[in-house]
């Protein structure tokens, strides 16, 4: 019975905990009421794009690799979907043309790593800082979206937003794809031992194309939706790297140990997001907010890593 | 791939004659002649000019010579540029708040406070395990808040003229310039020549095999961290010096220019080659100073220094290079290797 | 054994830079038959495996299976057309189930989704064909080596293969665990299919196999059938060249103890073990795997910290939280089980890795000084013969036997009290482990303790003074080498009763 248990707590130990840890800070501060309908919502808007870029990146991570360059992509993204739909007034097409960007950028990054087999990490950081010059230069021009039509897109509900269901139906279908299909099967072996998809017979040059392409289309959409909800261009691109990291590695702690998952990222997004909303919300400054969440995510991976730090140091016997 | 470079059995190797070596320095004179010819009368080899492209190399060397230290022993830190304008901002207050410090002090209190969050982030690394991306990235946004606590978000000038002196020019040639040289030939005999610099190498490259060797693994970590975050504190520190102030985030930007210049060189050069970044970043400072001669806006700029990244990874493939030279345990895969887990 | 022939190997080459791996390699692989390949290091056994599997495309040659020509196909056609090695390298996905990993090349789907439960029975089938028993859900990176190397033979003949490949199956394994393979390899005989066995082991290779190959340079020496082969004659073969003296022995007066370990409990592995060992002693101490041979020198050295228990060194106390570092100051050396993951640093010199220990020596300063760096290595590296003698050589070129003596050779700088070696000789080639055995003999000539974790009995008897014996974390006895037979110690090693049949 206590195996079990142990069992029990090591693959949901870390969303409870944090669940709890939630109604703790409720309780702390119960003027400000967290967990009403209105406030949910509105969390979940605003979590929208973090989740989906932290999905994309779980597809990159999952299969191995890892990938640095949304910081940047993301800012460059919405420069380029404002600046289209100020042109074409389009969402449609606005969002067509960000997918065909990041695909382009995706697909050169995925050549180098698979070919030329290139660190993905440095040349992700090569194409972070290209992207944040060529985005500095392109937003001397307007930043605002002007178009109403597109800027109504956040605001269209179905009881929840209408970006908050599209992102769970995403999340839903990647949850399908990676654990259910013989796809996600491949990806998964590939990203943990390449030697074993070798022998298995699988292409793995193949599924790590799709895995950056499927995560181009993410963060893509991830910028479509932040673009639409602000309005503007989001400036803030170096400060989205956390969120997005934190959510992945906090995902990797819970449900499949070790190893980046869906729902683990999707729960380490919106933990992030309500902490950091909940902090506007009782009117923490934004310093404030950023030491929160830069010492939750060391002390979130850092109590996972200290579990198995006593292993590690363990020689393989 | 057999032979590990020709070694000389002279006393000292500045730098080995090598193809890499070679190759690189005609990359240097390339560029060098292109832009002697293309900008308009001859302005580029003005010594004044030149001058200025040496002095700009300094501090982005400086910075690269900690990164490249952290990169030795396989680990990565974020929080370079951070530290560096946490400590200009901490050095510029003490020498204009109200008990006016001396320069040496606040520089003494700067780097101090570099070494111990370098020390953090060390531990956290070595003793935690927690990969050194998480770590330091976490510790980006720690130093971004406790910033902006102590400083409200505003500049700080610098009216000290000794301190500012640090960047002053004698003789033609800035101090800062005659600073590298102290600090490159101390990074070369740490870390190229010394016994310190050999285990450090081969923790880097085997970390098991090093633990049975009885090296101590956790302190040669903890030891790379401090001192990465002092260098970056140097680096901080005489960008002050030069900018004659601070402003709240006027050196996160380095970090870019270190992982540019420590990458390019670890690439081509090895894992720490002194000379390589020195030579690296007077690469990049030249085709920087060069473009802005041109009129080329600064994101640009920025946007070449992205691109020279990736050529160099290119350059290094085309050498046939060993690419895997710079393994980075960025993302640590947490491994399962105890029974007892479920 | 039948006439048929099932793969026939023709003028295979293959080379890696300036090295021929195999420099035309003609080999016929008949049905039901167990076919031992056999050589030294770098002799192009594993290469021709993973050519044949399809890893690696030959730049000359052919290969053909059943009449058709295989040469060049991929990995996957080839194991569907009924070829499967095993290698030696254990490449299982340790967070997934032990059921998705047999079936990890041809995961079961219904309706395009992923349907594991189908795949049970036949995995079941597969597991009972071996004769082991596994909660397939798992997850493999829990299980011990020996336990992963069974999920990996499982996932090869799920696919009912005809020609079967093992790459060492037995290194890592314990003695019952190969008996189970040794069944398993009768049965396949039995339904037509045919093993192909490279291993080092002579007496298993004696045992189960009908023909012996012999390779040595990239190419075919000869093969013949097992019983006209004997085993000094195979061992000419491999090697080129008669071997005279393969064990040193020399008797010494051992005198007072250089180690003494007092009730050493770690964890589930070890269960109280107490021994010493005098100065000049060779002790072995032989058991399968997860008996705990690598657990107690890990332990004494430092790199594990145990539970309870003593450890006394030349009648000094070593505190229980002692690390490698104290160890080299109490003067105690290891070299550990695996060579290139633990023993030494790739991309560094042969020169770099000799001088590794002694860094003091080789600088002033802290400084370090090349000219005293190359005479120290050279000295070491003419002292352990090296092949090729040339301490400038990255470490990555030389062959395992080579990069073995390397390992060892750090340790050479300097007289050490204890030597611990662990697995010393695997995966080395017969001249190399008859020079490491001269150079532990001379070690104890010269008054020190060396302790020697073995999975080869052979090996044990030889060269020890004293064998201790464990099974399952405890020491169930100690025997002189001279007052006992292989038998006798393979059957403690197996449980601790004594069996007087073959144990095979």
């Amino acid at each position: 019975m206590p195996n079990q248990f142990i069992k029990f707590i090591r693959l949901y130990g870390m969303p409870i905990g944090l669940l709890v840890l939630l109604l703790l800070v409720q309780g702390i501060f119960h003027k400000v009421p967290l967990f009403s309908l209105l406030n949910i919502k509105h969390i979940l808007l605003e979590t929208v794009s973090i989740a989906l870029t932290a999905l994309g990146l779980s597809y990159i991570m999952i299969s191995g690799e890892g990938d640095l360059s949304f910081a940047g992509m993301f800012s460059l993204l919405t420069v380029v979907f404002a600046l289209v739909s100020n042109q074409l007034n389009s969402f449609t097409i606005s969002f067509l043309s960000i997918c065909a960007t990041i695909l382009v950028v995706n697909l050169f990054i995925v050549l180098l790593v698979t070919k030329l087999k290139f660190s993905s990490f440095i040349v992700s950081i090569a194409i972070m800082f290209m992207a944040n010059g060529v985005e500095k230069a392109l937003h001397q021009q307007t930043t605002l979206i002007q178009d109403p039509n597109i800027l109504s897109f956040a605001k269209i509900e179905f009881g929840l937003p209408l970006v908050v269901l599209i992102a769970a139906i995403v999340y839903i279908f990647s949850f399908f794809l990676i654990n259910k299909t013989k796809f996600g099967f491949s990806l998964r072996i590939v990203g943990e031992n390449k030697n074993a998809a070798i022998e298995a017979g699988i292409n793995t040059n193949q599924m790590k194309v799709i895995a950056y392409i499927i995560a181009g289309l993410l963060i893509a959409l991830a910028a479509s939706i932040e673009s639409t909800r602000v309005g503007a261009i989001y400036e803030q691109g170096k400060y989205y790297m956390l969120p997005v990291f934190a959510a992945c590695f906090l995902g990797s702690s819970m449900f499949v140990p070790g190893r980046v998952n869906v729902f683990g990222t999707l729960i380490g997004a919106l933990f992030l997001g309500v902490i950091e909303k909940f902090m506007n919300m009782i009117s923490v400054e934004s310093y404030l907010v950023s030491i929160a969440q830069g010492a939750i995510l060391i002390i979130a991976v850092g109590l996972v890593a200290y579990r198995h730090r006593e292993k590690i140091e363990q020689i393989k016997l | 791939m057999i032979k590990q470079g020709s070694s000389s059995s002279k006393k000292f190797k500045i730098w080995f004659p090598s193809t890499q070596t070679g190759m690189f320095l005609a990359l240097v004179l390339t560029v060098f002649i292109i832009f002697t010819f293309i900008i308009p009368n001859f302005n580029y080899i003005r010594i004044g000019n030149l001058n200025n492209i040496l002095t700009d190399s300094v501090i982005p060397a400086i910075f690269a010579f900690g990164m490249g230290m952290i990169l030795v022993v396989r680990g990565f830190d974020l929080s370079l540029g951070h530290i560096a304008s946490m400590v200009a901002l901490i050095i510029a207050y003490l020498m204009s708040g109200g008990i006016k410090f001396d320069p040496f002090t606040a520089i003494l209190v700067g780097l101090t406070t570099a070494a111990a969050i370098g020390l953090l982030n060390g531990l956290l690394v070595s003793r935690m395990g927690i990969s050194s991306f998480i770590v330091t990235l976490g510790m980006q946004f720690l130093i971004i808040g406790i910033r902006q606590i102590v400083t409200h978000g505003q500049s700080v000038y610098i009216s000290n003229s000794l301190f500012k002196s640090l960047a002053k020019t004698q003789f033609g040639i800035s101090n800062l310039v005659i600073i590298l040289i102290i600090i490159a030939v101390l990074c070369y005999f740490l870390m190229e020549l010394s016994t310190f610099g050999r285990k450090a190498h081969f923790i880097g490259e085997n970390i098991e095999a090093s633990r049975f060797m009885g090296i101590d693994v956790k302190q040669y970590t903890m030891f790379a961290f401090t001192l990465g975050a002092v260098l970056a504190a140097i680096g901080g520190a005489l960008f002050a010096a030069r900018a004659g102030g601070v402003q709240i985030n006027s050196v996160d930007s380095k970090l870019l220019d270190a992982i540019t210049i420590a990458v390019f060189s670890g690439v081509i050069f090895g894992r720490f080659k002194t000379m390589g970044i020195i030579l690296v970043s007077i690469l990049i400072s030249m085709i920087s100073t060069g473009m802005s001669m041109l009129g080329v806006k600064t994101e640009w700029i920025e946007f070449m220094k992205g691109f020279i990244l990736l050529s160099s990874i290119f350059l290094a493939k085309f050498m046939n290079m060993n690419t895997e030279l710079l393994k980075l345990q960025v993302f640590q895969k947490i491994k399962r290797s105890d029974k007892q887990w479920t | 054994m039948s006439e048929t022939i099932v793969a026939k190997i023709r003028d295979l080459k293959k080379y890696f830079g300036a090295t021929k791996a195999l420099d035309g390699v003609d080999l016929d692989i008949y049905a039901n038959e167990v076919h031992a390949i056999v050589g030294s290091n770098g002799a192009g056994k594993s290469t021709l495996m993973k050519t044949l599997a399809g890893e690696y495309i030959p730049d000359e040659g052919h290969l053909y299976y059943l009449d058709e020509d295989i040469t060049g196909l991929p990995p996957l056609e080839i194991q569907r057309k009924g070829i499967q090695v095993v290698h030696q390298v254990l490449n299982i996905v340790e967070s997934m189930s032990i059921l998705e990993n047999i079936l990890v090349a041809f995961p079961p789907t219904k309706n395009g989704l992923l349907n594991w439960k189908d795949g049970r029975e036949k995995v079941q089938e597969i597991l009972d064909f071996i004769d082991i028993r596994f909660d397939l859900s798992k997850p493999t990176g829990l299980l011990s080596i020996s336990e992963q190397q069974f999920v990996i033979l499982a996932r090869a003949l799920i696919n009912k293969p005809k020609v079967l490949v093992l790459d060492e199956p037995t290194s890592r394994i314990g003695l019952e665990e190969t008996k189970k393979i040794f069944n398993v390899i009768r049965k396949l005989k039995e339904h037509g299919t045919t093993v192909i066995y490279i291993s080092h082991r002579m007496e298993e290779i004696y045992q189960i196999c009908d023909k012996i190959s012999v390779f040595r340079d990239g190419l075919r020496i000869d093969t013949r059938l097992t019983k006209d082969l004997p085993k000094d004659e195979l061992v000419t073969m491999m090697l080129g060249k008669k071997l005279d003296v393969f064990f040193p022995k020399s008797v010494i007066e051992a005198s007072d103890e250089v180690l003494r370990v007092i009730d050493l409990k770690y964890k589930d592995r070890l269960d109280g073990i107490s021994f010493t060992v005098k100065h000049g002693e060779i002790v072995s101490i032989v058991g399968g795997v997860g008996a705990g041979k690598t657990e107690i020198i890990n332990l004494v050295y430092g790199i594990l910290k145990p539970d309870s228990g003593e450890i006394w060194v030349d009648g000094k106390f070593l505190p229980l939280s002692h690390t490698p570092s104290k160890a080299i100051k109490h003067s105690i050396a290891l070299i550990p089980e695996d060579r290139v993951l633990q023993g030494m640093i790739e991309n560094y010199s042969v020169k770099n890795n000799l001088s590794a220990l002694s860094m003091e020596k080789i600088s002033k300063r802290s400084l370090i000084r090349n000219r005293w760096e190359t005479n120290l290595a050279q000295s070491l590296n003419d002292k352990l013969s090296v092949v090729p003698n040339n301490i400038e050589y990255m470490i990555n070129a030389l062959s395992g036997g080579n990069q073995q003596k390397v390992v060892i050779g750090k340790w050479m700088a300097e007289k050490y009290m204890l030597y611990l070696l662990d697995e010393v000789t695997a995966g080395v080639d017969i001249g190399a482990k008859s020079e490491i055995y001269m150079i532990l003999g001379q070690l104890a000539k010269e008054g020190a303790g060396v302790v020697l974790a073995t999975g080869d009995i052979e090996e044990a008897i030889g060269i020890s003074d004293r064998i201790i014996i464990l099974y399952k974390g405890k020491i169930v006895k100690e025997v002189e080498p001279l007052k006992v037979t292989k038998d006798e110690i393979l059957a403690y090693i197996m449980g601790g009763e004594k069996v007087a049949k073959p144990v095979y």
